[in-house]
């Protein structure tokens, strides 16, 4: 008589760690012998399912539920006693090998320029003036007015230098298309206004991530939304605190003339390749069409090519650029390292310019074109005796409280004066309480919509103060 | 217009007797420079909502950036100036959830086929029941002389001074090359009797009517149709019983070629650079699947509405 033979059908096996803990087991299994377990799995950060093998029929439909590759799996001999370690990608596969020679810098040259007379330009053609003294031969960018004359002096004059201009399909197109050229090691930027700096975020974002250099020329317009094409401050929160997702920061410049269209344009570079990093000019709509004097500086640059640079040669081919950290303990190491860069930018970056602040009781504190109104507002009321003075701000982030806090232990009070809703008085008082420095009373000048705060309104805002003060 | 879904949306008045004059449609002064061929096709747009009796509250102009989108503004029928290039989402967004508005899309060639162009693609495919209208001038003029995808080869602008490299796109080729077009025309602002009976065309139809506009920019581009609008010999008109007929210009429009909406490979041929310039309708199938169609839903109640949440709710019961 033959021994009656019985199926043994193996019951379910799993690695917890290779777990995800979606739960379609549970649902699939009749005999309710699968729940999740109580305590985290310290090597995936989930709780896996535990399997209850004393309900278990072992009927298999957990196997085809699963949708791991090695997930819950039929017990083998194989498994006994064997202990599995989840590994890094990187570590299962190897480093990125490549046999190129160590790339070196190749450093900036600076080239004497023969002297010239001073010229009349519109703050956009100073900063595109700027940008080709510093060497940018790479040109994107998308028509948005205010800013566009810059782009049209670049599509003139590059062509003619070797240079590249590309009108883009868009603002989106433009970052994309900066974020390939500066991760060659060139030199590129772009010229744009406040609509079209929102779209450039996302890449802008990447840029700060892989450590990209360009250049933006923000050219700001009234806004929200399409707004108008007049003068308005409020995209500093944007440039300062929103640069896109992420850990993001840029050095923010703020001109206030021409002549600082061009000079910070070409420092903007500098900086750029200094630290790796994209580089923020912020104009406003006034300063961007308004013409001033001029003058050239003694040098201009003749760029080199960083050593990180994708740059297209043999020396170069060990280079990648990326902002991809797919292991979390990797990309924590990389944000600490965009953390340091941020911490020396805002330790070395820090730029100002004083106006009679030296006694001055009634700080007036403007960036920009309301800058040049409040410097006309100060001159008015020191001819009027009052002690007031003007703190510009010329770096917004990071923001120069180092050499404004010495000013403060005279000023009886502050006065912001801003085209827009108060975002330079939010990074003022950001960059305060991080000092732990209580300021004096902060008063507001502001307009908004396109519209300037004018001399006259500066002048009578400080003196009713004064008059409130002394009464 | 069903009973169900127009007291669902409030407008009660439906099938009420009023009727509508041009003033009920034009509005305001428009701030184009004079010559701006968007003026012909303002009157163009307001003569076929007079002639259509469209109530204003029942039609939406949405539109992006540029001079074609002031637009919304110079008419009273609800209006909506929308983000450069994103005109064709809005207006999607607007028709997928109100099907019973008459919804126009305004859109330059700069909005359409440059930043737009990613979405243009899609809006054609998706096949969304809206007239978009792309006024082509072949140059952003709002920003003030900047090459656009349509500007004609060779043509110097501020950011191509030395004239434009590369071959304009072709509008009419790239839309009846997306799968699932439905209907492509093209017209001339100069003409007015065609200009007006091709947009009557396109908002007839049901699907998404995709018209391009020649028109030129009397700053940047006055004189890029000169020879087409001096020799109406240039011109060759595209006839048919269900295309774009206009008796009234036989005399004056002598080049004609008999071309069936429904044939589109030769909709295709006919769409490519020749040395006259189409104008009429090159493809149209109304048979082609409308994504608010394969999307709509019948009425839910809230008890099966509440019923349905529960059912998903019971899935993560502890």
């Amino acid at each position: 008589m033959a021994t009656a033979q019985t199926k043994v059908r193996p019951k379910p096996f799993l690695f917890p760690q290779l777990c995800k803990a979606c739960g379609r087991c549970i649902d699939a299994c009749p005999k309710h012998c699968i729940e999740f377990a109580t305590e985290i799995d310290p090597q995936s950060g989930l709780t896996p399912i535990v399997v209850h093998e004393d309900v278990c029929n072992g009927c298999g439909l957990c196997f085809d539920a699963c949708p791991e590759p090695y997930g819950l799996m039929p017990r083998t001999a194989d498994f006994e006693g064997v202990d599995m370690v989840v590994s890094d990608p990187y570590t299962t596969f190897g480093a990125r090998t490549h046999g190129a020679p160590q790339a070196e810098d190749i450093p900036d040259r600076p080239v004497p320029l023969p002297a010239v007379e001073p010229m009349v330009l519109k703050g956009n053609y100073a900063a595109a003036v700027g940008a080709m003294l510093a060497g940018c031969r790479h040109f994107f960018g998308y028509p948005i007015t205010p800013s566009t004359e810059g782009a049209e002096l670049m599509a003139k004059v590059l062509p003619e230098m070797h240079g590249v201009f590309v009108q883009a399909v868009s603002e989106v197109a433009t970052v994309n298309m900066m974020y390939g050229c500066g991760g060659a090691g060139l030199r590129c930027m772009t010229f744009t206004s406040s609509p079209g700096f929102s779209l450039m975020l996302e890449g802008i974002s990447y840029m700060v991530g892989a450590e990209v250099p360009g250049v933006f020329v923000n050219v700001m317009r009234g806004g929200p939304g399409l707004g108008n094409i007049g003068p308005e401050q409020a995209d500093i929160s944007l440039m300062c605190r929103g640069l896109g997702h992420g850990n993001t920061h840029a050095i923010v410049l703020a001109p206030s003339t021409p002549q600082e269209m061009l000079d910070l344009t070409m420092e903007a570079f500098a900086l750029a390749f200094r630290y790796r990093n994209p580089v923020v000019i912020a104009g406003d709509g006034y300063l961007g069409q308004v013409s001033g004097r001029v003058t050239l500086p003694t040098h201009l640059v003749q760029p080199g090519i960083p050593a990180w640079a994708v740059y297209g040669d043999a020396m170069h081919r060990g280079n990648l650029i990326t902002s991809i950290y797919i292991v979390e303990a990797d990309l924590e190491l990389h944000n600490e390292k965009l953390n340091r860069k941020f911490a020396d930018m805002e330790a070395a970056e820090q730029r100002s310019a004083c106006l009679e602040c030296d006694d001055a009781e009634w700080l007036v504190i403007a960036t920009n074109t309301p800058g040049r109104m409040a410097g006309g507002a100060v001159q008015q009321l020191r001819a009027e005796g009052v002690k007031a003075g003007l703190f510009r701000p010329i770096t917004l982030w990071p923001f120069p409280v180092d050499a404004l806090v010495p000013l403060l232990e005279r000023a009886r009070g502050i006065v912001v004066v801003e085209a827009g809703p108060g975002q330079l008085e939010d990074e003022l008082r950001l960059a305060l309480s991080k000092r732990g420095t209580m300021p004096p009373p902060i008063h507001a000048v502001r307009r908004h919509g396109g519209v300037l705060p004018s001399l006259a309104e500066i002048v009578e805002r400080v003196r009713g103060l004064t008059e409130v003060s002394h009464g | 217009m069903s009973q169900t879904s127009c007291s669902l949306f409030g407008c009660g008045v439906d099938d009420d007797d009023r009727s509508w004059s041009m003033d009920d449609y034009a509005g305001g002064l428009a701030r184009w420079c004079p010559g701006c061929g968007d003026h012909a096709i303002l009157a163009a747009v307001e003569r076929l909502l007079e002639a259509e009796q469209l109530p204003p509250e029942r039609t939406v102009f949405v539109s992006g950036i540029g001079c074609a989108s002031r637009f919304p503004h110079y008419l009273k029928t609800y209006g909506f100036h929308g983000i450069h290039g994103r005109a064709l989402p809005i207006a999607t967004g607007v028709k997928l959830r109100r099907p019973d508005l008459h919804v126009f899309v305004v859109m330059g060639d700069g909005d359409c086929t440059s930043i737009g162009a990613g979405h243009w693609i899609h809006a054609v495919r998706y096949n969304v029941s809206m007239v978009a209208l792309m006024l082509d001038n072949g140059i952003y003029g709002l920003t003030k002389n900047q090459t656009s995808p349509t500007t004609p080869q060779h043509y110097a602008s501020n950011t191509q001074p030395k004239g434009s490299f590369l071959m304009p796109l072709n509008p009419l080729s790239a839309t009846l090359g997306v799968s699932n077009a439905s209907f492509v025309a093209q017209t001339a602002d100069w003409i007015p009797a065609h200009l007006y009976a091709t947009i009557q065309a396109a908002y007839r139809h049901r699907g998404f009517s995709f018209v391009r506009i020649l028109q030129r920019c009397p700053q940047y581009t006055s004189d890029m149709f000169e020879e087409a609008v001096r020799n109406p010999k240039m011109i060759e008109m595209l006839v048919h019983p269900d295309g774009v007929e206009t008796p009234e210009l036989d005399k004056i429009y002598t080049q004609k070629r008999v071309h069936d909406p429904r044939d589109l490979d030769t909709g295709r041929h006919l769409a490519e650079p020749a040395d006259k310039i189409r104008l009429g309708i090159f493809f149209r199938d109304e048979s082609r699947e409308r994504y608010e169609e394969l999307r709509a839903q019948r009425v839910h109640t809230a008890q099966e509405k509440i019923a349905r949440l529960n059912e998903e709710f019971d899935k993560y019961a502890v």
